[in-house]
């Protein structure tokens, strides 16, 4: 009986951290390259209706369709990956702007830590290396790129030009589960642990000079996720009221008349 | 209590800041020489949390990244050239191209403008319409009769009652930067060198891919009206939808009160 109560209280924290998570996407929705997070509740396998069943099963009738309602025996489980959709492109005409069309990510070196990141809102720093916004350096196939004074083109492969020559290629790699990786703020992203980052190959690479990748959040489409969680929420909080009447009648009531 | 309401309202400070540069971008619609800027703004630190209620025993870590918010990283200026204007009037100076016009402050530093439109002051030196004089210094003869800025940055002067020889009186020497975007803006239409835009580089109009000066003109504001606009309403309408999230937050936590009457 009281895991009815438990029930519904891990429902609407569930529906709380969709909320929190879906927050995050709308206040993004105008942050260059940002990638929304995407949310999917699903019954626990650990736990769920199955193993429910091998272990011996709900006691009472009213138990049991709480659970049921709630998918699961309070085996519930919000999962989030990061949706690596393509944003829109706008046209920014500064030479440093660049944006990726299509699979991949630029390589960049914060410290000692090689993240991947959408942002190609480079510039350069005083020692005319291009750097992100926040200063991390952008790596080509050989490390950083310098810049030497001159006219800067970057070609649709990748390929860094001054004045028409080669001074490097920015490094574009994918993930086979590009969704698993890890958001760490500043529009970066880390490589969990055994995921093995392929570099695209030239031909497939197309990068946009003078254009910047935006958010790839739908406002609307986020507004309207973040209403049917907060309609979940209060329904799941009276679900946790039904239940506590319940108790309330089992305890007070019937023990009076017995 | 509900992260959602924190993370919302780094939505609308960041919105309004967003609105910030461009009402400013707008102000200077007719500025000569101003450089449009644009925010960027870059998602905050994630948190990794595990849903509250979950036994041990799961096989796979089952995390779950929530962020913060969203922060503004910085405005870049965008050096696109400006809208031409013709004015007739010899010490207006366009630079069509790369580099900036050297202007000395009263501190004795340098300032860098592509604001060219200059005067003269009581000693005859070309000085910007602040009254700074322009690097290095040129001064009129008092009996000029015509001024003429040739397209590599030449001023010379014909003498009253000598129709016939032209007379040299320097060349405009004109600084390019490493990083232009590194340059921090100091109002009244100049920009300071910084450790991110690098030491400038001189040279002559013309040479070494600098720009060449056309007198008679004025390189106006690089702002466009209609996109300037257009981002505005936009920004508004990322503001209200920042301003829903927290009544929705608002009302969740009034669901949570209204549990146990």
């Amino acid at each position: 009986m009281i895991k009815g109560l438990r029930t519904a209280e891990q429902a609407m924290q569930v529906q709380l951290t969709r909320t929190n998570m879906l927050a995050n996407n709308l206040a993004n929705a105008d942050a260059t390259g940002f990638k929304q997070m995407l949310t999917r509740v699903a019954e626990s396998e650990a736990d769920g209706p199955a193993a429910e069943r091998a272990a011996g099963g709900a006691t009472t009738p009213l138990d049991r369709d709480l659970v049921t309602a709630a998918g699961g025996r309070g085996g519930l489980d919000i999962r989030a990956a990061v949706d690596f959709r393509q944003g829109p492109l706008r046209e920014t005409g500064r030479p440093t702007d660049v944006a990726l069309r299509g699979d991949g990510l630029f390589r960049v070196r914060r410290g000692e830590e090689e993240l991947y990141t959408r942002n190609g809102a480079f510039t350069l720093n005083a020692q005319r290396q291009l750097v992100t916004n926040s200063g991390d350096l952008v790596l080509g196939s050989g490390g950083p790129l310098t810049l030497p004074d001159g006219g800067l083109s970057i070609a649709e492969d990748g390929g860094v030009m001054v004045d028409g020559a080669e001074v490097g290629r920015l490094a574009v790699f994918a993930f086979a589960d590009a969704g698993g990786l890890v958001p760490r703020g500043d529009g970066l992203f880390e490589a969990p642990e055994g995921a093995a980052a392929e570099a695209v190959p030239q031909e497939r690479v197309n990068v946009a000079q003078g254009m910047l990748e935006g958010s790839n959040v739908n406002p609307i489409d986020t507004m309207v996720a973040m209403i049917a969680a907060q309609r979940a929420f209060e329904l799941e909080s009276r679900m946790l009221q039904a239940a506590d009447r319940t108790l309330d009648k089992s305890v007070n009531e019937l023990s009076r008349k017995a | 209590m509900i992260r959602a309401m924190s993370t919302a309202a780094s939505g609308m400070k960041a919105q309004q800041t967003n609105i910030d540069t461009i009402s400013n971008n707008l102000a200077n619609v007719n500025t000569a020489g101003y450089k449009k800027s644009h925010v960027e703004f870059q998602d905050l630190l994630y948190e990794s949390t595990v849903p509250t209620g979950r036994g041990s025993g799961l096989a796979e870590p089952n995390r779950v990244e929530i962020g913060h918010g969203v922060k503004m990283v910085g405005t870049n200026k965008i050096f696109s050239q400006g809208l031409v204007q013709q004015t007739s009037n010899p010490l207006d100076m366009m630079i069509e191209g790369d580099g900036f016009f050297q202007v000395l402050l009263p501190d004795g530093t340098t300032a860098y403008t592509r604001d060219g439109s200059f005067k003269l002051d009581a000693e005859r030196n070309i000085v910007t319409t602040t009254g700074y004089r322009l690097q290095p210094p040129i001064q009129i003869p008092l009996d000029a009769t015509e001024i003429a800025i040739a397209r590599d940055g030449t001023v010379s002067v014909l003498l009253q009652g000598d129709s016939s020889t032209v007379q040299d009186l320097g060349r405009l020497e004109i600084a390019k930067f490493p990083n232009v975007g590194g340059l921090t803006s100091r109002g009244g239409n100049l920009f300071m060198a910084s450790p991110a835009s690098g030491t400038p580089v001189l040279g002559f109009a013309g040479e070494d891919g600098l720009g060449e000066v056309a007198s008679g003109f004025l390189e106006m504001s690089n702002v466009e009206t209609v996109e300037e606009l257009v981002s505005m309403i936009s920004a508004q309408r990322a503001y209200e939808l920042n301003s829903r999230t927290i009544s929705i937050a608002d009302e969740m936590l009034q669901t949570v009160n209204q549990m146990k009457r």
